[in-house]
């Protein structure tokens, strides 16, 4: 009777210290393969698709686009956990998502995780481009779907097929359902989020092209996924606003002058890789995708950790955007070709476009750094070396470039909008030190698995 | 005589390391030419994409002014049939390349895929595609 009471008082104990919000850690369901025994080539081409479509997306601008790619990330991850051991769901982990919010999988049933990834990934792309997915892009993704199913199902039992797919519709219904409460819901509709109405001031940002509205200038408020990031990861005050020629503003916008002026080819050529590409790119985000991709495909990465490295990309590039974008808001600071125009040549130039929206900090910089950091933790030591050649702009005219480690990588992406004359070089420190830092919050703020292949 | 073979020997091996760096064609596992031939094109269609985006960027002022409303939409709506008819093209061509390297960096560890590049962009330079 004593010992009755006292592991009932212990029970009590135990389950009075358990959090309300408590993770899922959900044990594979044993009579599954491990995630780790299925090939990853197809969730790999759902990212290409998915960067074909953004690019083809009517509204699907940098920060639309960081969000689409961020909920296909979770998808990915979502869809596979329950086959990595000792994998644990986000739901719990990030805001929006509470513990049990997500369907389950029966421990004495069999799943096919590739069938269940198959399926989630192709309705959750569907439910992100919404009403605006062109009907050929709707084509593509209906035949990957198709295509892949028919590949993966040859000699899987009829009922694992139904189960399967059935859980991946399920889990992308409940992690879109998440999505409609993060205010970047529909976006695509109204990326400038008119009316919204441009402050004046000497120091804010102005047109510096047809645009007249800037983009997403209420992105800030959207939910991340980790708590409390944007105000977590701020990184504090641009130099003080100045006109005058003797003052540090001026002298900054100077050495964004001076070195459009005094480009090397070599910088023009960086300028461009990174811009990334008139009329084709998938966004910033899409391009750090895109390495991704490689990295992974090279590395003989499996499904799980394929699913891993999408999921942690997603977190880390939807939430670097919403930080970034706060940034940006908060500061509304003008862009160096219009001040550069003002005061001292109105017949200056950049290399390359100026986005439509404010420059303090740079959006390149923020999410190449939080990038970085993923990829760092995946395949680098901790000094971030690791040797590969970026191929992923070769496919659009680019010449292939070459890195040994990812800090390099990220310097190089944010120097381009100095070169380009997008940005002021604080911009991009600020913009890597921000980035850089929700880059680390998604690596060790969150529960990922752990030994991966 | 022994100094004498040594030098020599050392100059067989120090002509034998400055040789072009460049592979041999035939080594890699892919159709190289077409691969030139492809990325030639796709060079020249990021030019055509950089120079379209900034005849309409660079010239925006001038265009407004001398156009009234009418013309100016015009002018905008052939922008965007030749920035289409670019695009097509070039994801087309994206598609071809991307598939065609997968295929060549999949079987390839990083010293050879450097090895690889370099010698893909020694002959797109040799060929002026740059």
């Amino acid at each position: 009777m004593k010992r009755i009471l006292t592991l009932a008082i212990a029970a009590l104990i135990i389950s009075g210290c358990a959090k309300d919000d408590e993770p899922t850690v959900q044990e594979t369901p044993t009579k599954s393969a491990a995630a780790k025994t299925y090939d990853a080539d197809f969730m790999i081409d759902y990212f290409s698709l998915q960067c074909d479509i953004v690019r083809n997306t009517n509204g699907f601008l940098p920060t639309i686009a960081a969000r689409g790619y961020g909920y296909l990330g979770v998808t990915a991850y979502e869809s596979v956990v329950h086959g990595i051991p000792n994998g644990q769901s986000l739901a719990g982990q990030i805001q929006g998502m509470s513990a049990g919010s997500l369907p389950l999988p029966s421990a004495d049933l069999k799943y096919d995780w590739a069938l269940v990834s198959n399926k989630a990934m192709a309705d959750m792309m569907r439910y992100m481009f919404g009403v605006n997915l062109n009907p050929d892009d709707a084509i593509l993704i209906d035949n990957m779907e198709a295509n892949t199913k028919a590949q993966l199902s040859a000699g899987v039992d009829a009922d694992v097929i139904a189960r399967s797919e059935q859980f991946g519709a399920d889990l992308a219904d409940a992690i879109y359902q998440v999505s409609k409460t993060d205010g970047g819901d529909e976006s695509y509709l109204n990326p400038w989020q008119t009316p919204w109405e441009v402050p004046e001031a000497d120091y804010c940002w102005i047109p510096t092209d047809l645009q007249l509205q800037p983009l997403s200038p209420d992105w800030m408020n959207n939910r991340s996924f980790i708590a409390n990031i944007a105000e977590d990861t701020q990184i504090g005050a641009h130099i003080p606003y100045s006109s005058d020629p003797q003052s540090e503003f001026y002298a900054a916008a100077m050495e964004v002058y001076n070195q459009v002026n005094n480009n090397t080819p070599e910088q023009v050529t960086i300028t461009e890789y990174w811009a990334d590409d008139p009329f084709q790119t998938c966004t910033p985000t899409g391009h750090t995708f895109n390495i991704l991709k490689q990295l992974l495909a090279e590395s003989g990465a499996t499904l799980e950790k394929t699913a891993v490295a999408f999921g942690m990309m997603g977190v880390a590039e939807n939430d670097a955007f919403i930080s970034c974008w706060k940034s940006k808001y908060d500061y509304m600071l003008i862009r160096p070709v219009s001040y550069i125009q003002e005061h001292i040549d109105p017949d200056f130039t950049t290399v390359i476009g100026t986005p439509p929206f404010p420059a303090f900090i740079s959006g390149h910089s923020a999410e190449i750094g939080a990038g970085i950091k993923v990829m760092i933790d995946l395949f680098a030591d901790a000094q971030g070396n690791y040797t590969f050649t970026d191929i992923s702009q070769q496919q659009y005219g680019f010449t292939p470039r070459n890195f040994d480690n990812f800090y390099d990588l990220a310097n190089e992406c944010a120097l381009s909008r100095f070169y380009g004359g997008i940005h002021f070089t604080m911009d991009n420190d600020k913009g890597l030190e921000l980035g850089i830092a929700v880059g680390d919050a998604v690596v060790n703020e969150l529960t990922w698995p752990k030994n991966i292949q | 005589m022994k100094s004498l073979k040594i030098f020599l020997l050392a100059g067989i091996l120090v002509a034998s390391c400055t040789n072009d760096p460049v592979e041999e064609q035939d080594s890699w596992p892919v159709d190289f030419d077409a691969l030139v031939a492809l990325n030639c094109r796709a060079i020249e269609l990021r030019k055509a994409r950089f120079a379209t985006a900034d005849s309409l960027r660079l010239d925006m002022d001038s265009i407004k002014a001398s156009m009234n409303q009418s013309d100016f939409e015009k002018y905008q709506n052939d922008f965007e049939t030749r920035k289409n008819a670019l695009l097509s093209e070039s994801n087309a061509l994206a598609d071809t390349i991307r598939l065609r390297m997968k295929g060549v960096m999949s079987d390839l560890g990083p010293d050879r895929k450097r090895v690889f590049n370099d010698s893909l962009q020694a002959t797109l330079k040799r060929e002026g595609c740059e």
